[in-house]
């Protein structure tokens, strides 16, 4: 009797270890069906990357001289700047190809002043394709108008092709004015292309 | 004198706000209005990645701006614009009305800042009088042999409803001359309302075309056309430069070959080099080159191999062209000295030296011959 009930017992203690087992499995393999909802939101954004600050620095119109030349591409004609090396560079980080227009707050004459200053700027892509119809790849008059200049028809948005370089050129007098620090303030405007 | 002495110290520095930071941005999602008589709506967006020491200007812009007007900036960012619109528009068609944000800086002395704008627009579609379509062609999946999808995305842009919509394709060659006709469903669209045509046909060449999609909507004609392609648009690697000399910028030459019948303009790849450990060596691109039509092309990069150690090197090579791309790896190989002008000097120099010994020993022969 008592082998019986100990047969039993183990045998009772079997079935619930494996109905354990059981349960844990299947509450292991337990699904259900839910449901995910999201949006997709469309994004126009632009940003001028990390590497792009320009600081010209401190410098002179050399002395005899009439004006000096600079450019972010590193030159420096006639004046005693020393940092001229960089340029801006604008990168498309939205979902949304747009137009990119370019715009300055002032004009040569109000940035640096004297005899006949010019303040200059030329763009090109950085990533073959990045801009349609870029423009102006040359260096050309900063614009101060409201709609500023349209520099990219496509300023594409898709990570192999979505950034340019912005370069300045400036022509300093030697009979300006102005002294010390000036400023202006260039606006990068990207405008959302309908689909 | 005094000019002598005249220093004229200018500063002009270029600065962004900080560095790594984005611009500010917008974020919406259908920012479409049907136009109805004094209809109230809003079209809401996101105003993003606003700076530390800007301020944010938003305005509104365009012909209807008027009708609209905007709400706060919410702690998360979200503003409406809200329209209330008049009993009636006079002009029909898309009017934009832009969502304008800029940033504006706070601080500014000292400097020359860069700032960003972007602007967004919402669409206000006023109906046209009586029925109006307005349709869209999207060609996809143009191989030869095998279907090709049509879609013709059909609104209805006029105050009456359509009772009947036919839509159909016509398919011209590159000389313009008809290659296939393909007539597709029928369908009713109601006014405001959106409709899908799929229309399915196979072309036998590859090549270009075009496709003239006409939809015939109550007596009216409403067309649009596309250019595709059909076919294999493919281009290969057919060689690459694999030797370089060490410590040297040195040109990365990839010769290929287009599979295509038309020019492909464009045409760049991206080099990505790395040694035995899977280290990266080399990351640069080509500039774009237009290849003609089953033309073959250079495509050069150039690798700097200062400080790199002898040996070889797993090149990765990717083509980008018209949407494609075409993946190539292979092995490059750092030398001393590429040698390559020693070696024809030398057999030269070598083939010379023989001519003269032969010479002489005949010269000599002959002599001697005639000598006895």
């Amino acid at each position: 009797m008592n082998k019986l009930n100990k047969r039993m017992f183990g045998l009772v203690v079997c079935v619930a270890v494996l109905s354990l087992m059981c349960s844990l499995v299947m509450a292991l393999d337990d699904t259900d069906t839910g449901i995910i909802a999201f949006e997709i939101t469309e994004t126009v954004d632009i940003t001028f990357a990390t590497s792009s600050s320009i600081d010209f620095g401190a410098g002179s119109v050399d002395s005899g001289e009439t004006s000096a030349t600079l450019d972010s591409d590193g030159g420096n004609i006639d004046g005693s700047w020393t940092n001229t090396t960089g340029n801006l560079t604008l990168e498309n980080i939205g979902t949304e190809d747009a137009t990119l227009d370019l715009v300055s707050n002032v004009t040569a004459a109000q940035f640096i002043g004297g005899s006949s200053p010019t303040f200059k700027w030329k763009v090109a892509n950085l990533s073959v394709g990045s801009c349609d119809n870029i423009a102006p790849t040359s260096y050309a008059e900063v614009n101060t108008t409201v709609n500023g200049t349209r520099i990219c028809s496509a300023f594409y948005a898709e990570d192999s092709k979505d950034d340019l370089n912005i370069n300045f050129e400036l022509v300093i007098p030697s009979d300006t004015s102005l002294e010390g620090a000036q400023v202006a303030v260039i606006t990068a405007t990207a405008t959302e292309i309908n689909d | 004198m005094k000019m002598r002495y005249l220093v004229v110290c200018v500063v002009f520095v270029v600065l962004v706000f900080s560095e790594g930071v984005c611009g500010v941005g917008l974020t919406h999602q259908d920012t479409v209005i049907h136009f109805k008589p004094n209809l109230k709506a809003s079209v809401d967006f996101g105003v993003i990645n606003i700076q530390d020491g800007t301020a944010l200007d938003l305005v509104l812009e365009g012909e209807l701006a008027k009708y609209a007007t905007l709400s706060a900036v919410d702690a998360r960012g979200r503003v409406s614009v809200n329209f209330i619109f008049p009993a009636v528009i006079e002009k029909p068609g898309t009017h934009m009305v832009y969502l304008h944000a800029k940033e504006i800086p706070l601080e500014s002395k000292g400097s020359i800042m860069s700032v960003t704008a972007v602007r967004s627009p919402v669409l206000v579609k006023v109906p046209y009088p009586g029925k109006y379509l307005e349709i869209s062609l999207e060609v996809s999946g143009a191989k030869v042999g095998e279907n090709i999808d049509f879609v013709i995305g059909a609104e209805c842009l006029g105050v009456e409803d359509i009772v009947s919509a036919k839509a159909s394709v016509v398919v011209y060659g590159p000389n313009g001359e008809e290659i296939a006709r393909f007539v597709g469903g029928e369908k009713s669209i109601l006014s405001t309302e959106s409709v899908e045509f799929v229309v399915r046909g196979k072309l036998r060449k590859e090549g270009n075309y075009r496709a003239v999609a006409i939809v015939d909507y109550d007596g009216n004609i409403a067309r649009d056309e596309k250019e595709f392609l059909v076919g294999a648009l493919y281009i290969e690697v057919v060689g690459f430069t694999e030797k370089f000399k060490q410590n040297t910028i040195s040109p990365f030459e990839i010769d290929v070959k287009s599979k295509w019948n038309d020019e492909v303009s464009g045409v760049y790849a991206d080099i990505l080099i790395s040694d035995k450990d899977g280290v990266e060596v080399g990351n640069f691109k080509t500039p774009g080159v237009d290849v003609g039509p089953w033309g073959e092309g250079t495509l050069t990069g150039f690798w700097d191999t200062g400080n790199l150690s002898l040996g070889n090197y797993k090149v990765n090579i990717t083509l980008h062209y018209a949407g494609k791309t075409t993946e190539e790896i292979g092995r490059v190989k750092i030398v001393e000295d590429l040698g390559g002008w020693i070696s024809p000097f030398v057999i030269g120099y070598f083939l010379f030296a023989l001519f003269v010994i032969f010479s002489y020993v005949y010269i000599r022969r002959r002599a001697r011959r005639f000598a006895y």
